[in-house]
């Protein structure tokens, strides 16, 4: 499978040599490693012409030992007495040249302030203000947290949780500090690199989307066709009953973040199902699950028609299952699947869920909490459509009816996710951050829009988004994006009667498109060519005015009125 | 001896872009002219093997021993002699 390229900048008051080997070997992204001389830090952030900053990276990190950006705390390691007031001025200094850097890179990263060495202070003073390390280490990093906590471009990592996994004894190197300024192992550098990696996810949308779990002992404890479904183990005063409650409960929450939930079990359908039903103490219900298999058939093939039912991919799978059996074969024959092992005590489930990270978002649209449900109605219409011969006649019947809206704060989360996470229908595949997406829908020649759609079997959320920039009354589109799972229903057809409407009323002289071709975006080249309006030579096309009227089915359009928000 | 060379090999591997990797073989070149190992590498090698010495066969090698052994752990295969050698004289 080829790996995604990620570049990063790595900027460090200590040797990073061996975090840098070890990122550059590890299994999902490629990175692309930039690296400064450590110890150069304020030498890089304030200087623009760094080697470093010369091409936009994804990433910096930006990673520093405490006495390497406050002169004042380094005294305290030599117990002496500090004045707390020139901490906060250093770590203020710190934070404004961290500032400088953010148009270079997409992300910021910085692992939040820990010891380069276990040393301990003296028990009396450890929270003393003029001489307590614990106490001054805090507030530097209470200072970074106020500075960027709600800054989306900076992440404070949590550079603690990496020593408490590790072990204080296996996180620290002594040897490597006094040997090459590495202060960490690379234990340690793993569970960084672990959350880094998590964490690049989470931003990018790359995170899984279908969880796909097994029911006995995996969900409750004991096997229902055995028990049946009044012995099985769930809550009440039982220890283990109360470990799966817990477990399910942290899946409800997954599903209420917008992670589909599945069942892939080997047992008979209505035992299985009786017992989701029945059970006083399962925390969820039938209804939370999109799709299930419940039958004696191979997991791999299950999961399998599953996804191809959700129209997903199998990289965005995870597979729970108690059985090591279940687990392997799933691997083997699905390996773009991620199937953890699950740890073989059941009260250790419900803290294995919550390290996962795998599952981890950046924001949560109200499209992501219904998507359990737009999918189960995605489904019914599709087992619907085989009914019906021709398409418009299918279309007629849906009561399909669209939105067009202009952004708000409200619908601009979703935009951007749309903006960001399409690639198949997408005119120009450009991606934006938070911030140069406000500044581009503020500008005065600049409009966008979202398209929203519901039929008889439901909401279909946001789906689509299209923007435009005029000039001299001629517009040129920018955006036209659809979520894939709604093409061809005459939504983007819709959308392009819209803005042929839109011109007419503004008095345009003429609307252009250029389509950027991608690797991905065939899907979107097909559907102007359907419209036979893209010239193959130059990928341009008009779309106003035409000859051409587009024939739509039975769709009512709700517009905007045509006003700037 | 062995099984604690190659784990810390192992080791050192998983910092080691693809091309500078070790292949575990007596022959393969350490402290030499042939070597494809930088300092830094050679450090967290020896770094590797003093923790796993210590860890499975209680066995202590200093930093120092390693810089003034230097002509005995030309290969992979030399350091295996050289820490079988080192680990008769500390038994007796």
């Amino acid at each position: 499978m080829k790996k995604n390229k990620v570049s990063i900048n790595i900027i460090s008051s200590f040797n990073h040599a061996n975090f840098s080997g070890l990122l550059k070997n590890s299994k999902l992204y490629n990175w692309i490693i930039n690296e400064a001389n450590y110890n150069q830090v304020f030498q890089v952030l304030t200087n623009p012409k760094e080697k470093i900053w010369k091409n936009k990276t994804d990433m910096t990190l930006v990673w520093t030992t405490p006495e390497s950006i406050s002169p004042e705390f380094k005294k305290l390691l030599d117990r002496k007495s500090i004045n707390i007031k020139k901490i906060k001025e250093e770590v203020t200094s710190f934070c404004s040249y961290l500032k400088l850097i953010k148009k270079s890179s997409g992300i910021i990263i910085i692992p939040k302030w820990i010891l380069r060495e276990p040393i301990e202070n003296n028990i009396a003073l450890t929270y003393s203000k003029q001489q307590g390390l614990e106490y001054n280490l805090s507030l530097m990093n209470y200072y970074l947290f106020e500075e960027f906590g709600n800054n989306k471009n900076f992440h404070i990592l949590n550079s603690s949780k990496w020593i408490e996994n590790c072990g204080t004894a296996k996180a620290y190197s002594s040897k490597l500090w006094y040997l090459m300024k590495c202060p960490f192992s690379n234990d340690f550098f793993n569970e960084a690199i672990s959350d880094i990696t998590n964490l690049y996810a989470s931003i990018k949308g790359l995170t899984k989307k279908l969880l796909v779990l097994d029911l006995d002992d995996t969900l409750w404890g004991g096997i229902v066709g055995e028990v049946g479904w009044k012995k099985l183990r769930i809550g009440g005063h039982d220890y283990l009953g109360e470990a799966f409650l817990d477990f399910q409960l942290k899946i409800k929450a997954l599903k209420d973040q917008g992670i589909i939930l599945a069942v892939a079990s080997k047992n008979e359908e209505t035992t299985a199902v009786d017992a989701i039903n029945n059970h006083p103490e399962m925390a969820l219900s039938i209804n939370d699950f999109a799709t299930y298999r419940i039958n004696w058939e191979d997991k791999a093939k299950n999961i399998s028609e599953m996804v191809n039912e959700l129209n997903l991919g199998l990289q965005s799978v995870v597979f729970f299952d108690d059985s090591s059996f279940e687990r392997e074969r799933v691997r083997a024959i699905l390996p773009e699947v991620f199937v953890p092992d699950l740890p073989k005590d059941p009260t250790e489930y419900s803290n294995f869920i919550s390290k996962l990270h795998c599952f981890d978002s950046n924001f949560i649209t109200d499209e992501d909490r219904l998507r359990s449900d737009l999918y189960k109605s995605e489904f019914k219409r599709t087992k619907f459509k085989n009914k019906y011969k021709s398409l418009s006649g299918w279309i007629d019947t849906l009561n399909l009816e669209i939105l067009i809206e202009n952004i708000t704060n409200k619908n601009s989360p979703r935009t951007l996710q749309l903006i960001n996470k399409t690639n198949q229908m997408n005119l120009s595949t450009r991606r934006l951050t938070e911030k140069d997406f406000n500044n581009w829908i503020t500008k005065k020649n600049n409009y966008m829009w979202t398209i929203r759609a519901k039929d008889k079997f439901g909401d279909y959320g946001i789906i689509g988004v299209l923007s435009i920039t005029i000039k001299d009354k001629i517009a040129y589109m920018v955006d036209f994006i659809f979520s894939c799972r709604i093409v061809g229903r005459f939504i983007e057809d819709s959308t392009i009667q819209f803005l042929k409407e839109f011109s007419n009323q503004r008095s345009l002289k003429k609307i252009n498109g250029l389509y950027k071709k991608t690797k991905k975006n065939v899907l979107i080249y097909k559907f102007l060519q359907r419209l036979k309006i893209i010239k193959k030579k130059s990928n341009s096309f008009i779309i106003f005015p035409t000859k051409e009227k587009i024939k739509l089915p039975n769709i009512k359009i709700a517009q905007p009125k045509f006003k700037r928000i | 001896m062995k099984d604690i060379i190659i784990k810390s090999i192992k080791e050192l591997n998983t910092l080691l872009p693809k091309e500078k990797k070790i292949v575990i073989k007596n022959s393969t070149p350490l402290i030499d002219e042939k070597s494809k190992l930088e300092s830094i590498d050679l450090v967290n090698l020896f770094v590797n093997l003093e923790k796993n010495l210590k860890e499975k066969s209680n066995l202590v090698l200093t930093f120092d021993e390693i810089v003034e052994n230097t002509e005995h752990l030309k290969t992979i295969g030399s350091l295996e002699s050289f820490l079988i050698k080192k680990s008769k004289n500390e038994k007796k």
